[in-house]
């Protein structure tokens, strides 16, 4: 049997006014909700969209850089200063636009292909705006067809971006979108750092 | 008679207001007048993203074309009239084409001139810097940033997209790229 409620709870039970009060209320943060992951989405999605360019920029810049002073030791090869190599990737954050393009952390990589068993290993890595660089130790497993293309040397460059969405009614939690890109070299067979004057984010491999 | 008509008139009120708390009908009109702002938030939050969302598409896709086009080094010969004139033929009926800021210069080799090849706009969204269309010869790296202010309505409950001090969003596609070695008339 069910007990009887005391007769104040039964008047509240069956009350019947303020009743758009309460549906509010509980409507209220559900739809608040929805408004803020309509709004933190549509941002998420614009900047996601950005960071997978600005992988596919920083990686193309260096695959292109111009073959205007061969190594002298190294044959077929192409030499590129470790202050040029810098302004490419400080001109790849400028792809983040009107976002923030300061906390765009970059690592590029030239990675010496393996046929046999299509893996990659790493050559130079730079890192940039306080990301590390690649260690030497990385093997990078590599999809087959890449090392049927033939390349003996690939770029690959990788971003990571942190996001702040606007919650427009709750809080939103920092997104962090990451994007990769692999490139072969245009103009030589591969890309030899000289003149490095700052090895605290850049690993010369043997 | 004026302290008649006023006891009359007090005594009516409270009656009214009696009544009107008691009153159940157009509860629903009322109950609507609550939860229409935040109704009205979310239809607008939705539709002017998806706008957003396709001009910001769209204007990706003509500086992509327009880098290409540049790349390719088909634009060197061009003035700036006619490079703009180019880019707007690629433009369709979603933007004005007199409102579109092109800017296309050589991208600079210091941290110092990286951070004034940018941009800026002052409190009113008025932009301060001059935009320049520059020839880029080939085998150069080059920087393009196509710009657009879209207006945007501002929502209850501040959803509102604006970006600018004007209450605009800025549409924005930046585009870094070296120049092929070879020129377009002449060949390799």
């Amino acid at each position: 049997m069910i007990p009887r409620l005391p007769p104040r709870l039964r008047r509240f039970a069956h009350a019947e006014s303020g009743v758009a009060a309460v549906e509010m209320a509980l409507v209220m943060p559900v739809a608040l909700a929805l408004l803020s992951l309509i709004v933190a989405s549509g941002q998420s999605l614009n900047y996601w969209r950005r960071t997978v360019a600005a992988a596919h920029t920083v990686t193309d810049l260096v695959s292109r850089t111009p073959n205007t002073t061969p190594d002298p030791v190294i044959v077929n090869a192409e030499d590129l200063t470790q202050s040029g190599l810098v302004n490419d990737l400080a001109l790849a954050q400028l792809v983040m636009y009107p976002g923030t393009t300061t906390t765009l952390q970059i690592v590029l990589t030239q990675i010496k292909v393996n046929t046999t068993n299509n893996t990659g290993k790493v050559v130079w890595s730079q890192g940039y705006n306080g990301a590390t660089p690649t260690p030497c130790t990385t093997v990078m497993a590599l999809n087959s067809n890449i090392t049927a293309a033939g390349a003996a040397y690939l770029i690959v460059g990788a971003v990571s971006y942190n996001f702040q969405p606007l919650g427009v009614a709750s809080n939103v939690p920092l997104m962090t979108f990451s994007a990769s890109d692999m490139l072969t070299i245009r103009y030589a067979p591969q890309i030899v750092i000289t003149n490095v004057t700052d090895t605290s984010k850049f690993n010369q491999c043997p | 008679m004026l302290y008649l008509r006023t006891r009359i008139f007090v005594g009516g009120l409270k009656a009214r207001l009696g009544r009107f708390k008691r009153a159940q009908s157009a509860a629903t009109a009322v109950e609507f007048a609550l939860i229409a702002p935040l109704l009205f938030a979310l239809l607008l939050a939705t539709t002017q993203i998806a706008v957003i969302f396709i001009a910001q598409s769209y204007i990706q896709t003509v500086a992509e074309s327009t880098q290409r086009s540049v790349l390719t080094n088909q634009t060197t010969s061009l003035t700036p009239t006619q490079f703009k004139s180019l880019v707007c033929s690629s433009v369709g009926a979603l933007f004005n084409c007199n409102n579109l800021i092109i800017s296309l210069q050589v991208a600079p080799t210091s941290q110092a001139g990286i951070a004034s090849a940018m941009p800026t706009f002052n409190a009113q969204g008025t932009m301060t810097s001059t935009p320049t269309i520059a020839s880029i010869p080939p085998n150069t790296q080059a920087l393009l940033i196509i710009m657009y202010q879209w207006p945007v309505i501002a929502g209850p409950l501040g959803a509102y997209f604006g970006t600018l001090g004007n209450g605009n969003y800025l549409l924005t596609s930046t585009q870094v790229f070296q120049t092929e070695p070879c020129s377009a008339s002449t060949g390799c």
